[in-house]
């Protein structure tokens, strides 16, 4: 279901781009990389991650810069890019700092670990009783990890 | 992780795999989501959400935010039980990223499962 919706996501933006690339003044380039930096790292949880992100920083910032600077374009226009690269800067932020909220709010059926087999855990007790209650003739591994 | 253990351990007959997800970093305010989970899913293996850190402060000796046990792996010997408190592991894996540390994850885990 994640999946599904990251790949409805991915072609309404691509969709979104061509629309876009329709209209003149438009900082289309920066948008689109913005949007592709923020959706790459969003998607692959990599050593590239702090890198796209960065990226997807730079564009938006050359987004408003190239907007800035488009004195021919008129109020209107002006205030539709500053619109779109606004909204683009928020919802790269959101991917940014709230991956997993979104994540699930995208994928509300993709159920969460509580509701897959992950289970809330209150005490390391909990983790300790479980260990023991493994095969005794097994390995033993513990992961820490953070979501995101 | 999963690699090494698929390498070495195709059926998870002879590992247990503990997965703690807790919060870190200040976009960890959810549960992770199933295409998380799947990335360190193992037969016979459990994963927890531990929202609190529960598991590093009581079991490994987190005393503040220079000290939490996070994105580390530890292994511990076949018939090695947890009285309590924390357990000296085998084999740890803490610096950070342990994604680096996999080859050298993957040697001892070999050696372990000899």
């Amino acid at each position: 279901m994640a999946e599904n919706n990251r790949s409805w996501i991915s072609s309404l933006a691509a969709v979104g781009s061509v629309a876009a690339a329709s209209l003149c003044c438009l900082p289309i380039l920066p948008l689109t990389l913005a949007a592709g930096g923020a959706g790459a790292a969003w998607l692959t949880a990599s050593k590239f991650q702090p890198y796209l992100i960065g990226l997807s920083a730079v564009f938006i910032g050359y987004g408003f810069w190239q907007a800035g600077r488009a004195k021919q374009c008129g109020v209107q226009r002006r205030i539709l890019n500053f619109g779109l690269l606004s909204l683009s800067a928020l919802l790269t932020a959101g991917v940014i700092f709230f991956p997993q909220a979104i994540a699930n709010r995208l994928a509300p059926s993709a159920a969460t670990a509580t509701e897959q087999n992950a289970a809330a855990i209150a005490s390391a007790e909990q983790l300790r009783e479980a260990f023991n209650a493994a095969p005794a003739s097994a390995l033993k591994i513990v992961a820490l990890y953070s979501p995101t | 992780m999963n690699d090494a253990l698929k390498k070495l351990d195709p059926t998870g007959a002879r590992t247990r795999v503990f997965t703690v997800w807790e919060k870190v970093l200040q976009s960890d305010g959810e549960p992770p989501i199933a295409a998380t989970i799947s990335r360190v899913s193992r037969p016979n293996s459990l994963q927890f959400w531990d929202p609190e850190r529960t598991v590093s402060k009581q079991a490994f000796g987190e005393t503040d935010e220079d000290s939490v046990a996070w994105d580390c792996l530890y292994i511990y010997p076949a018939n090695t039980r947890w009285a309590s408190g924390a357990k000296a592991p085998a084999h740890n894996f803490t610096a950070r990223p342990v994604v680096d540390r996999m080859d050298e994850f993957e040697q001892a885990l070999a050696v372990a499962l000899q």
